[in-house]
């Protein structure tokens, strides 16, 4: 493990800017909101709290091009884009949007794997930094996640330091520049992780959420209570774009000076063209686009990978303009487990 | 901070219901923290008296969802703010809206909280939240802290155009007026700024914007049955960000469509995830017919001929 103090941690970001493209949380000002950024001059950095933008899009891009048409000369080639190669490192991630890496893996990396995630996770050097400061609508803990360690390195702050605790092979790669600023330590700093994965597991959407429903699709898709969760929703795709975990896109061919190009960008299960085809789209009404997201999320997805497709952030439950979130929707499953049982 | 509190709201619902006024309710029910409450539709007073909430946080503008609402069979009453009328009116003169099939009971309004800001000051978790007497009281895991109402004010209510009820069946509160807190401040400072400046400050504002919508979906001069730009078809879909032009093109055309029905009400920025001041194009436009065709406010009186539509040999453009 290292230790660096609290000022030394400018120079250490400086030195891994030298060798590697870095990418820090990052806020402009009080209005405006929070994300991943080059790490550029190291200004306006924001490592308080958890982002209102996560990790996902440094990996799963908005929007990309994936492959270019081209016609010259009387013929036709395609050109896919290419995959772009040496490390990048992410400082300053938190547990939850690591989690959501996992979570987007177990989609990208099966057969017939994404070559582009693929590349972008491999190049990926993630240092987790731990969560001091949870806000009230943080419910990791409920999804197995740790807020004081994860990723390929997991910075903790204390009072005066930051320790950094190599977790993978691709961890490693930063010890030249941890060992030019930090120094090695023994110090046992579990009392410190225990202190935040308590603080995190009190937050009020945690206690909330703690009964996540245990049940299976035929028992919770036809509900009454799907009518009330969905009433309100507008429609709107806030919470699948800021989700750590929502990775739906469609592809669209546009064309170009000398032929077309092929972009993928995020879709949402939320939009009322979402998978439209020819015979419209199968989830007719607002109520079944809603229960969609979060079935996929609690009962889908945990029923064909094994996990869960929420990790807690919170994202959702700050920024729906309806607060038709994921907190009321798990307590009102919840109950509907009360009812079943 | 709201006028009437939470318990004088749940009597007058309950005796709307009681007295058959109307078969339903349209108001908040509590969320899971201070700052959440959902929209709801109650049917019976014990629902009113078990979920009804009403506080500095029941910032949603009622008046689009009466569009859907009002085609249900019935009728229902919804407490509104002062600037929910006016969209409310707009909304009634496009024909959107059954007046028949609406009981509004007008609120006093001081403004509403913008959490977003609040989270700013705090910078830490929000455990409760209290509105009273002109102060904000947050608990925190660090402690009490007290804000001065006007600190943690969405931006809306800080330039609040008008107190005023411009249609209700029933006022709770004292008849109010229109007010002038230099809404169009900001709009004069950007018109003050060089055309590569001004372009640099809706390029760098707008191009934060991921399409998630929210901006359409909340506004109330949006009803098309489908958006230009939920439409495959028209080669403009609903998500697609390929670059920086997309964006300004979807905010610029709605800006242009809502131009003369916009009421100002605010919703696009309250909603908007990524901060964009959206509401400075919709001023824009609306002090740009305020000097070109008189001073007009969109939805002050059922059935006004907006500028736009109406044709005088008086105006510029002739």
């Amino acid at each position: 493990m290292y230790k660096c103090s609290k000022e030394s941690l400018g120079a250490l970001l400086s030195a891994i800017n030298e060798k590697y493209a870095l990418y820090v949380p990052k806020k402009h000002g009080e209005g405006s909101v929070s994300s991943f950024e080059a790490y550029g001059d190291g200004e306006n950095m924001y490592l308080s709290g958890i982002t209102d933008r996560g990790i996902k899009e440094l990996f799963f891009p908005q929007c990309e091009e994936i492959a270019r048409f081209v016609t010259a000369n009387g013929a036709f080639g395609v050109k896919e884009t290419a995959v772009k190669s040496g490390y990048n490192v992410i400082f300053g991630a938190r547990a939850c949007d690591i989690k959501g890496l996992q979570t987007l893996d177990l989609v990208f990396l099966a057969e017939p794997e994404d070559r582009l995630y693929k590349s972008r996770r491999e190049a990926g050097i993630v240092v987790s930094l731990s969560c001091g400061e949870p806000s009230e609508t943080c419910f990791c803990t409920c999804f197995g996640v740790d807020p004081s360690k994860s990723g390929d390195i997991a910075a903790i702050g204390t009072d005066g330091a930051y320790y950094f605790e190599i977790l993978t092979e691709k961890g490693r790669l930063l010890i030249p520049e941890l060992s030019s600023v930090c120094k090695t330590t023994d110090d046992d700093i579990e009392a410190e992780r225990d202190k935040i994965r308590a603080k995190a597991a009190l937050m009020p959407a945690a206690l909330a959420a703690k009964d996540l429903p245990d049940k299976k699709t035929d028992e919770l898709f036809d509900l009454p209570v799907w009518d009330k969760l969905s009433a309100h929703c507008l429609g709107c795709g806030t919470c699948t774009y800021l989700c750590p975990t929502c990775q739906c896109y469609d592809i669209k061919d546009s064309k170009t000076a000398d032929g077309a190009a092929r972009c993928r960008f995020w879709d949402s299960c939320m939009y009322s063209d979402f998978t439209k085809m020819s015979a419209g789209q199968p989830r007719l009404t607002q109520k079944e686009r809603y229960r969609q997201r979060f079935m996929h999320k609690l009962v889908y997805f945990k029923e064909n990978q094994g996990i869960y497709g929420c990790v807690g952030c919170g994202r959702c439950v700050r920024k729906c303009p309806a607060s038709a979130h994921m907190i009321k929707v798990i307590k009102e499953l919840g109950k509907a487990d009360e009812r079943h049982t | 901070m709201q006028k009437q509190n939470g318990t004088e709201l749940k009597n007058k619902a309950k005796q709307l219901l009681q007295n058959k006024t109307v078969d339903r309710v349209a108001g908040f029910c509590a969320g899971e923290f201070a700052y959440d409450p959902s929209p709801c539709v109650f049917y019976s007073a014990e629902e009113i008296e078990e979920n009804m909430i009403y506080d500095c946080f029941c910032s949603p503008n009622f008046s689009k969802f009466l569009v859907k609402e009002t085609k249900k069979p019935g009728r229902i009453a919804v407490f509104m703010k002062p600037c929910d009328t006016y969209s409310l009116n707009q909304l009634i003169t496009e024909h959107k809206i059954d007046k028949d099939k609406i009981y509004i009971a007008g609120i006093g309004c001081d403004g509403m909280v913008d959490v977003f800001k609040l989270r700013n000051k705090t910078g830490s978790a929000i455990l409760k939240a209290s509105c009273d007497n002109g102060a904000l009281t947050v608990k925190t895991p660090d402690g009490d802290m007290t804000f001065a109402f006007d600190e943690v004010l969405a931006e809306r209510c800080l330039v609040c155009k008008s107190k005023k009820h411009v249609y209700y069946d029933e006022l709770l509160c004292e008849p109010s007026f229109e007010t002038d807190t230099g809404r169009f401040d900001k709009v004069e400072q950007i018109e003050k700024m060089s055309a590569d400046a001004r372009y640099e400050f809706f390029r760098s504002e707008l191009s934060k914007c991921i399409r998630c919508n929210a901006c359409r979906d909340a506004c109330p001069a949006c009803t098309c049955e489908t958006c230009v730009f939920g439409e495959s078809s028209s080669g403009a879909e609903s998500r697609e960000n390929a670059n920086e032009f997309e964006e300004k093109l979807f905010h610029i055309i709605r800006a242009y469509h809502v131009a003369g029905r916009c009421t100002d009400c605010g919703e696009c920025s309250r909603v908007c995830p990524q901060r964009i001041p959206l509401h400075l194009l919709n001023r824009k436009f609306i002090l740009d017919i305020n000097r070109f065709y008189g001073v007009y406010q969109a939805g002050e009186t059922v059935g006004q001929i907006p500028p736009l539509t109406d044709k005088n040999e008086s105006d510029p453009e002739v």
